[in-house]
């Protein structure tokens, strides 16, 4: 391929990767102007905005790391809570600013993902079950630890920088970049990709799965932590929570992850779940400056789930009816002709 | 297989073969092991309020957990069983509360979990979503829909007037009977007709069932169904004993099912091996883990903590008989 036809193809495939976030944002904006509502119809609500980016891009970095690898982990919540926690106190009680504070979720998370990659090892069993019992076992312990209470750093402003809008950009861009060299440039990338699309072969291949996995484990903690440490230092607390309650936040990334699904057949999968991040932003919104209620909202976005999942499982059955369908009609044609 | 190696397998012990029995034993010893310890902590004599409670919190969880036991036998997970029973009490209120009376309301209950699972059935057979990925999105569904259904609301109750009626059914004679009677129906449904048999054969190769004729979609279908008449059963004991819902009803519910299921020695990969006590031998450890746990004092987030470490022990020794050499992993999408 010349250089002419590689920046045509590049520079296609940009604009079909934006087309996603751009068209559901004039669709939005057009909605607003209809409605005879401003977009962002409250102060501050651009902060608000990149902050749900944020929230759902790392959420969904995490989870999409272990499910492109065919696991499920329940903990993911209960490891950002567990890591707020922990990351919390310590940050109060030995005098930290937000940097700092930033740094000891990342250890923290990585060394909760860790434990729960070395359960998994040593199970090898459906990740699934193995995560069902890390989440109980990390929310019990944030319960246990804070007495319920959770942490609450509201009133020690030196640790609540961490989320305004240049330092979110930068953990948002940090977080991109990173993920991006990891799974692309990396000797642990490319196994990464090998298990991924052919664990069997990979595996007689002679590539060990098991430090691969152990690596995403950790990764994935240290992702969730910085979840943990935007939510911290955005509303000042972290509440603990029981029953499995944690698992929700999980849940809720896996909208952009499957917006990114669709938008990385034209561009990176860590680039294309941004997008998707941003895309479900701009339609929470739009929704949400028109009047839509929360609940209206998350009923709309999960109707859009299943609508994305529905399309992931049949496109390829759709295309190939319609195929099916255009030979019917030019052999119909050309037997009536 | 030849003759030396028959010979060397008849006299060694292999040791696969022991932790596959114990396996199989585990879950009966666990829960035997857990009725002497809750007849210590109360010193040899349960009081009726021990034990009504007992069967309060058994009989949802052990009627979900069995119903739950034909979509586990496939291989699969539904994680939207506790919401779904939740948005099922909450239609049922309503319709109580708009005077179809107890039969009405245990209809609507049975029909709407029966809906949820069509529902399911017919995105997992028909359209081809993989089944537990297709849950949790319904699950986001079917928690926006129970949070439109109350209105904004913090809960909807059963109305004051008309109260008498359910407080009637509030008998754990009652419940057991519910819990028995479903168990006896799904035990011939699952050990002694084709359907049970075909869901096992399934769960084991879905392939090979496919190849010895069983519809796929039928038999998904007919699994759901199953599963979604224990979620309205469950909806309606739920009823009988809180009438009111709230929004966090059923958050846990259907995590704690996947884990009676397990609890119970359900093989995790479903398939022939499958057992229809497992959900129930499951949920009776689980409720009796909690109340020990309580009994001794223990505060609510240690508790948790104690569940999960007993979670994992179980796992671990019921999984010696699956190890393979690659990491377990599932196609997800």
């Amino acid at each position: 391929m010349n250089d002419a036809n590689r920046v045509k193809r590049l520079l296609k495939n940009a604009g079909l990767s934006l087309a996603v976030p751009v068209a559901t944002l004039a669709l939005m904006l057009i909605i607003c102007e209809l409605k005879g509502v401003p977009f962002w119809a409250e102060q501050g609500g651009f902060r608000a905005f990149l902050y749900a980016v944020c929230m759902s891009a790392f959420s969904a970095f995490a989870l999409g790391l272990h499910l492109f690898a065919g696991r499920f982990d329940f903990s993911l919540g209960a490891t950002a809570v567990l890591a707020g926690i922990i990351s919390g106190r310590i940050a109060i009680e030995t005098g930290m600013n937000s940097f700092t504070m930033l740094l000891t979720f990342v250890g923290v998370g990585a060394a909760l993902g860790a434990v729960s990659g070395v359960l998994y090892l040593l199970f090898n069993l459906p990740p699934m079950i193995t995560s069902l019992g890390v989440a109980l076992a990390y929310e019990g312990l944030g319960y246990g630890i804070s007495s319920g209470k959770g942490v609450n750093i509201s009133l020690v402003p030196e640790l609540l920088g961490g989320t305004g809008i240049t330092p979110m950009l930068l953990l948002l861009g940090a977080g991109l970049v990173i993920m991006y060299v990891v799974l692309n440039f990396t000797r642990f990338g490319f196994n990464y990709r090998a298990i991924q699309f052919g664990q069997k072969i990979a595996v007689d291949t002679g590539l060990n799965e098991k430090t691969n996995a152990f690596v995403c484990y950790m990764m994935c903690g240290a992702l969730v932590a910085m979840v943990g440490f935007l939510r911290l230092s955005y509303n000042g607390t972290q509440t603990a929570q029981l029953s499995l309650g944690t698992s929700a936040a999980v849940f809720s990334a896996m909208l952009p992850l499957f917006i990114g699904g669709v938008v990385a057949r034209f561009c990176d999968q860590n680039i294309a779940i941004v997008l998707g991040c941003i895309t479900t932003a701009i339609i929470s919104q739009g929704l949400a400056s028109i009047g839509v209620t929360l609940q209206q909202r998350s009923l709309i976005t999960s109707f859009l789930m299943i609508a994305i999942l529905m399309y992931s499982a049949n496109g390829e059955r759709v295309k190939a009816w319609l195929a099916k369908r255009r030979l019917q009609r030019v052999a119909a044609a050309s037997v009536a002709a | 297989m030849s003759a030396e190696t028959v010979t060397a397998s008849k006299k060694g012990i292999d040791l696969r073969v022991v932790m596959g029995m114990l396996r199989r034993l585990l879950p009966f010893a666990g829960l035997a092991l857990l009725i002497v310890l809750y007849l210590i902590s109360t010193n040899f004599r349960p009081t009726s309020l021990h034990i009504q409670t007992f069967i309060d919190q058994v009989a949802t969880m052990a009627i979900m957990s069995t119903g739950a036991v034909f979509i586990f036998s496939l291989g699969s997970f539904d994680i939207s069983l506790g919401v779904g029973a939740a948005v099922s009490v909450c239609l049922g209120i309503m319709a109580y509360n708009a005077g179809a009376g107890v039969v009405g309301m245990f209809l609507v209950c049975l029909v709407v979990g029966m809906a949820i699972g069509f529902v399911n059935s017919v995105l997992s057979a028909v359209f081809r979503m993989p089944v537990f990925v297709m849950t949790i999105a319904m699950m986001s569904v079917l928690t926006a829909t129970l949070q439109i259904l109350l209105g904004g609301k913090t809960d909807l109750r059963v109305t004051t007037t008309m109260v008498e009626p359910i407080k009637a059914l509030d008998n754990p004679y009652l419940r057991l009977g519910f819990v028995l009677v479903f168990f006896l129906i799904c035990l011939v449904l699952f050990n002694f007709t084709k359907m049970g048999r075909r869901n096992k054969v399934l769960g084991g190769n879905p392939k090979v069932a496919e190849q010895t004729g069983i519809s796929i979609a039928k038999q998904t279908i007919l699994t759901f169904l199953i599963s979604g008449s224990a979620v309205g059963i469950a909806a309606f004991l739920l009823i009988a004993r809180s009438r009111a819902v709230t929004a966090n009803t059923g958050v846990s519910l259907g995590m704690d099912v996947m884990m009676a299921i397990v609890f119970g020695g359900m093989p995790l990969a479903g398939g022939a091996y499958s057992k229809i006590s497992a959900g129930i031998i499951g949920s009776f450890s689980m409720v009796l883990l909690s109340q020990i746990l309580t009994m001794q004092g223990i505060t609510t987030g240690w508790s948790q903590v104690y569940k999960a470490v007993l979670f994992l022990a179980v796992v671990f020794v019921a999984s010696f008989s699956y190890r393979e050499k690659m990491l377990s992993r599932a196609e997800m999408f």
